[in-house]
Formats: C-alpha cells, sequence, structure tokens
C-alpha cells in the first residue's frame, strides 16, 4: 500500500545555552491510509517534537529543522511549503489534537467560534453555514447540547468537554491524517477512555489515518495497528503492536513494557529501566540506549546500529537483531513476581 | 511603575461574579477612594504646615504693608488658631465639599479648578491617547516581529524615550518644533491676538494647534514604556498553546496575529491604562510649567509657591480622586473585557 504520509531523515535540532539539543534525529515512517501508528517513548525522547514539526508548528528559531528532512504528503514535501499552501494542509488535510485542552484552546474565543473559524478557513460558506457545520461537529463528537455550548467559553467547560471541542476543531474540515498528540494525557481516567472511544470510532467513520503520540502502552496496545517507539530522539524499534507487545526485540521497549503496570498479571513492584534519559546535548556514543542496557557490550558503545530488518514486517535499531547470542538472560532488571 | 508586572493576575480562575457581588466590589472601592482621600487630603496638610511661611508671609516681610493688617489678615482666615483646630475645620469642611477659598487666587478654590481642570485634561487625554495609539502601535509591532531590524531599533528608540524626563524631553520639543522650525506655538494654550476673532472651529483648531507639542511631551515617553509593555505581552502570547493551536488549524498568519494573539496580549493593557493616570497627572505639571498651558499643574505650582493651603490641598485630593477613579474604571473594564471574570447575570 502506498503510505499516505511518509517521513524521511527528520532531525529536529534547538540552540540551547548548554549547546545544541538534537530533539529528533534522522527519523523515518510511514503512516499508511487508515491505519493507527502509535509513536511511544519516555518525557523528552523527541515524539512530540516529530508530531510538531510535521506541520511546521516548531518556532524556528530556536527550533531548526535539518533540511533534508521530507515529510511527503500528496506528492510534496510539507515541510517545503509556505504561505497558503502550507495553510491549506494544516487542518485541511493534516490536522491535530493536543495534549493540553485547557491551554490549547483560545480563552477569550467562544468554542463554537473557534470551530467555525476553522471551517471558514478551509471552505468556501458564509458564517450561517459554518456556524451549522461547528454545531454539527459538536454534535458529532459527543457534546451535549451543541447549540446552547457553542457560546461558552473555554472556561466554563470541563477538561472532557475541552478535548472534545479540540477533536471537533481537527476533524471539522474532514482531514485525512490526524495527529493526536497525548490526547488523554490531561484528563481524568474516566474521561480518557471515552475520548479513545471517541477517536477510534471517528476514526473509523471517517477513515482517518491517525499517528498517536503517547506514552501510555495500555492506550496503543488497545488501538494502534503499529508502534514506532523513540528513544533519544530516534525511532528504536518498529512494528505491528501485535509483535511488539509479544515479542519486543529492542531492550528499551522489553523495559517499557516491564515498567507497565498491568492489571491482568499482578505485580509486587514495577520494574524500572535503570538510569535516566540522556540529556539531548550530548547523546551518549555508539547505541544510544547504551549506558542503560543490561545486553550491551563493547561493539555497542563504538558503533550504533540502524534499524536493522527483525522480522518482515518490523525493525530494531539493536546489534542483538544480528548477534542475538550475546543476549544476557534475564537479571536484576525484572523484580516483579507473580 | 514596573512594567513587567502590572499586579493583576489574568489567568481568571476565580468564582464568577453576580450583578450583586460587582456592585458590592464597587461600594467597596468607593469606600477606599473616600479612605484614600482623607489619607491625601491629610498628609497634604501637614506637609504644607510643616514648610516654612504662610500665605501671608510675603505681604508681613513687605515694608508697604503694615504688621496689624498681616495679623488681622491671619485671624480672618483662622491662621491664628492652633493646627489641631484648622485641620479639623479643613475637613469638615472638605466633606461638605466646600474647598475653601484660594489666597493667590482671591476666589474660591472650586472656581479656580472649574476653569482649569478642563485645560488639564484635554491635555492628559490628549497624551493618553497618543500614549496607548504609538504604544500599543509599536509595541505589537515590535513583537510581531520580533528580533528584526525594525525590533531592535524600536528598542533603542523606546529605551532613550523612557529614559528621557519629561521636562528635558517637553523643552527639546519645544526649542526644536517652536522656536527654531516654528511649526508649533511655544506656548499657551490659544493664540492670544486671533482668538476673540475665530469662529468655534477657528478655535477648535488653534486649540489643537497649541495641544500638539506638550501632549507630544507627555504621551511620547508614556508610549515608549507601553511599547515596551506590549511588546513583551504579546511575546509571550506568541508563545501560549492557543496560538499553536491557531495555527494548527490552518488560519491565516494575519488572523492568527489579529484574532487571537492580540486580543489576549491587550487585557493587561487595559488595566495599565487606569495605571498610567498619575504618572500622566505630575507629567502635567511639569509640561504645563514649560508649555506655559494653564492648566491645574501650572496653578498648584504657582499656589505651593505661595504657601495656598486650600488651594494645594484641594489639587491633591482632587488627583487622588482622579487616580482612584481611573483605577476603578480601568479595573471594571478589563474584567469586562475578559471572559474568565465577565460577570454572569
Amino acid at each position: 500500500m502506498t503510505p499516505l504520509l511518509s517521513v524521511r531523515n527528520l532531525s529536529v535540532s534547538f540552540a540551547t545555552p548548554r549547546g545544541v539539543a538534537r530533539a529528533v534525529d534522522d527519523v523515518s515512517f510511514d503512516l499508511l491510509p487508515g491505519e493507527t501508528l502509535a509513536l511511544v517513548g519516555e518525557s523528552g525522547c523527541g515524539k512530540t517534537v516529530t508530531a510538531l514539526s510535521l506541520l511546521k508548528l516548531i518556532p524556528e528559531p530556536p527550533g531548526r529543522t535539518d533540511p533534508r528532512s521530507r515529510v511527503e504528503y500528496a506528492g510534496t514535501n510539507v515541510l517545503a511549503l509556505g504561505g497558503e499552501a502550507l495553510r491549506q494542509v494544516r487542518g485541511g488535510q493534516i490536522a491535530m489534537v493536543f495534549q493540553e485542552p485547557t491551554t490549547s484552546l483560545n480563552p477569550v474565543l467562544t468554542v463554537g467560534s473557534q470551530i467555525a473559524e476553522t471551517v471558514r478557513a478551509h471552505r468556501e460558506t458564509d458564517r450561517a453555514g459554518a456556524r451549522e457545520r461547528a454545531v454539527g461537529m459538536m454534535r458529532l463528537a459527543g457534546i451535549p447540547e451543541p447549540e446552547e455550548r457553542y457560546g461558552s467559553y473555554p472556561h466554563q467547560l470541563s477538561g472532557g468537554l475541552k478535548q472534545r471541542i479540540m477533536i471537533a476543531i481537527a476533524l471539522s474540515c474532514e482531514p485525512r491524517i490526524l495527529i493526536a498528540d497525548e490526547p488523554t494525557t490531561a484528563l481524568d481516567v474516566t474521561i480518557q477512555a471515552q475520548i479513545i472511544e471517541l477517536l477510534s470510532d471517528l476514526r473509523k467513520r471517517l477513515g482517518l489515518a491517525v499517528l498517536l503520540i503517547s506514552h501510555d502502552l495500555g492506550l496503543v496496545a488497545g488501538i494502534a495497528d503499529r508502534v514506532a517507539v523513540m528513544y533519544a530522539g530516534r525511532i528504536v524499534e518498529e512494528a505491528t503492536t501485535a509483535d511488539l507487545f509479544a515479542r519486543p526485540r529492542h531492550p528499551y521497549t522489553e523495559g517499557l513494557l516491564q515498567a507497565a503496570p498491568r492489571v491482568d498479571r499482578p505485580q509486587a513492584a514495577l520494574a524500572a529501566i535503570p538510569g535516566s534519559v540522556p540529556s539531548a546535548t550530548a547523546w551518549p556514543s555508539g547505541c544510544r540506549f547504551h549506558p542503560r542496557c543490561p545486553h550491551a557490550w563493547d561493539r555497542c558503545i563504538r558503533e550504533e546500529p540502524g534499524l536493522l530488518q527483525a522480522g518482515a514486517t518490523r525493525s530494531s535499531r539493536c546489534w542483538l537483531v544480528v548477534e542475538p547470542e550475546r543476549r544476557r538472560p534475564a537479571t536484576t532488571a525484572v523484580t516483579g513476581t507473580a | 511603575m514596573d512594567l513587567a508586572d502590572t499586579g493583576r493576575s489574568v489567568d481568571g480562575t476565580g468564582p464568577r461574579r453576580g450583578p450583586l457581588t460587582v456592585l458590592r466590589y464597587v461600594a467597596g472601592r468607593l469606600l477606599q477612594a473616600v479612605a484614600v482621600m482623607f489619607l491625601v487630603a491629610s498628609l497634604t496638610f501637614v506637609l504644607l504646615h510643616l514648610a516654612p511661611g504662610d500665605p501671608f508671609s510675603s505681604a508681613s516681610e513687605s515694608v508697604y504693608t503694615s504688621p496689624d493688617v498681616v495679623k488681622q489678615m491671619r485671624q480672618n482666615f483662622g491662621l491664628d488658631q492652633p493646627i489641631r483646630v484648622q485641620y479639623r475645620l479643613y475637613l469638615s469642611n472638605l466633606a461638605r465639599g466646600n474647598l475653601g477659598y484660594s489666597f493667590s487666587q482671591s476666589r474660591p478654590v472650586w472656581d479656580a479648578f472649574r476653569e482649569r481642570v478642563p485645560n488639564t485634561l484635554l491635555l492628559a487625554i490628549a497624551a493618553l491617547a497618543i500614549d496607548f495609539a504609538v504604544g500599543i502601535g509599536l509595541g505589537v509591532a515590535q513583537g510581531s516581529r520580533s528580533g528584526s531590524r525594525i525590533d531592535r531599533w524600536a528598542t533603542i528608540a523606546t529605551l532613550t524615550l523612557y529614559s528621557m524626563p519629561v521636562f528635558w524631553l517637553a523643552q527639546v520639543l519645544m526649542v526644536v518644533f517652536g522656536e527654531k522650525l516654528g511649526w508649533w506655538p511655544t506656548g499657551g494654550i490659544h493664540d492670544p491676538v486671533t482668538w476673540a476673532f475665530r469662529s468655534p472651529l477657528g478655535r477648535s483648531a488653534d486649540l489643537l494647534w497649541h495641544l500638539f507639542l506638550p501632549a507630544l511631551a507627555l504621551g511620547l515617553v508614556g508610549a515608549a514604556g507601553t511599547a515596551r509593555y506590549q511588546r513583551a505581552q504579546l511575546l509571550e502570547v506568541i508563545q501560549q498553546d492557543y496560538v499553536r493551536t491557531a495555527r494548527a488549524k490552518g488560519l491565516a498568519e494575519r488572523v492568527v496575529l489579529w484574532r487571537h494573539a492580540l486580543r489576549n496580549a491587550l487585557l493587561p493593557t487595559i488595566t495599565l491604562i487606569g495605571l498610567s493616570l498619575p504618572a500622566l497627572l505630575s507629567g502635567a505639571v511639569l509640561v504645563e510649567t514649560v508649555f506655559a498651558w494653564p492648566g491645574m499643574g501650572l496653578l498648584t505650582t504657582d499656589a505651593i509657591a505661595r504657601r495656598d493651603y486650600p488651594l494645594v490641598t484641594g489639587a491633591a485630593v482632587l488627583a487622588g480622586a482622579l487616580v482612584v477613579l481611573s483605577n476603578l474604571v480601568a479595573d471594571i473594564l478589563a474584567h469586562a473585557a475578559d471572559p474568565r471574570t465577565r460577570s454572569i447575570a
């Protein structure tokens, strides 16, 4: 299948007082029509920067997108677009839902007008038509009494409703791709479930391709078709959701899975990955995970592996793919007991 | 005044206000205003009496005035009474709205005010308009293209202007545009010769022509501060998540700036308008002196030199009332402009 969105060699760096932070380093992935691809990783691994840079939403300066980076959509490089052409892609073809609904909506404009202005930015329609469409989108996003809520200000709505407004904004112009950056992180658990249900329902109904940015593995396991794991600005493993959760091929993914709480498998204590995420101004030599990896040997310190093919539909940035005999038996990494 | 912090929160997570709570709030603020005016009156009264001399000291030094006459005058105006008695008398008169009789003007203080206050208000409002029109315009122009050459030059210009004392800037403008170039008059409120023959329209034109330089001197220094403030405000708002959302939705950059960023960046400026009035009133005293503008400032400086107790105290009370009132109005406006704090009836 031809990919809908094709990201190639995306590198984004930031000028900081402590030097250049290479937040996203040579990231490539494809998003197929109608699929949900999850981008997972710890805070600071570069997943949000990746998401924002797809629509050129990183302020430059201090940010800087490497000129060799490409984001191919419908035969054009989005990163090379500007002005009117870029404006039409944003919201019209590729839409975004952000992590914090509370700060992502303009506090001095009514929520309805914030949906309607999106409609008017992409469609030839008058005020009344835009309003009608906005109310329809609010209904689609599961907002009760949309006519009354149209004139509400963001501070008058709950977090869950605000996120529904954000979804209504994002989907109001029938985009083909939805980028959802941690869409449920700021919400209560019960609301999280509702929002996720809404998103996967709308995805199916509208035939959207979704790029889901998340650190919540439980959420990802439930709705993603494929998963790309990011660590230290790089994609370290990519696989179908089933494969990834059944048999991770990168030690970092293993660590993540062991660190995730699971209700179906009672654990006395959660495992943690030793050490902490290195600073983006000074990534470690060789494999960026080697200081925290239980299997690392000298090659890992010297030489960084590429994304090595580890099966028909999966790859892993780990020398264990070619030298599986180096794998050490599980030791202190797993502290949980059944 | 610290430009970085107006001491007002705009995050607005406060409770909703009903009309009754708004009334109570306004009543509270008015009560506060009375307290402020009482303090202003008392402080001015005490300070003036601490200063050496009284309204008749210059007369008493004159060889043409007999000491008996001076004594009689002091008696007539109650200045021979103990200061405690004078203070009580003044306050009780003030409470009844009687500002007393001006020695230097030889007429009731209120009459002098009625003649001068409109002139000062005209000057202050014109300066306020220049202050915020130039300040907001420049601040927005800078903030929307920060780091550009325009921004850097404007930063230098505003900092220079901001560091200038008002009286000095007023004199420079007067010398350059009034004396050397002769584009505007060097002083006064209207042309003493042609005023009598002018039509109402011609009089207004003459008034504006005379108003220009004093208002510019008074407004420019404020405009520099306002521009710095507005620039910082816009730069802060531009970093907000909702501005990113506006871009991500595919809005034109113009809409992002004017509709999303600027609306939020202007909210704190409304409060600043009210807060800038005290500076304008004190600046007006200096500008009026430089340009011989017949306003409250000129009247008051003259009265201070002549120890005209009732007039000086009255002017201080009036200025206090204006400042408190303008703060109240700015507060109410700021509340009304922000949907998060607007009252929900």
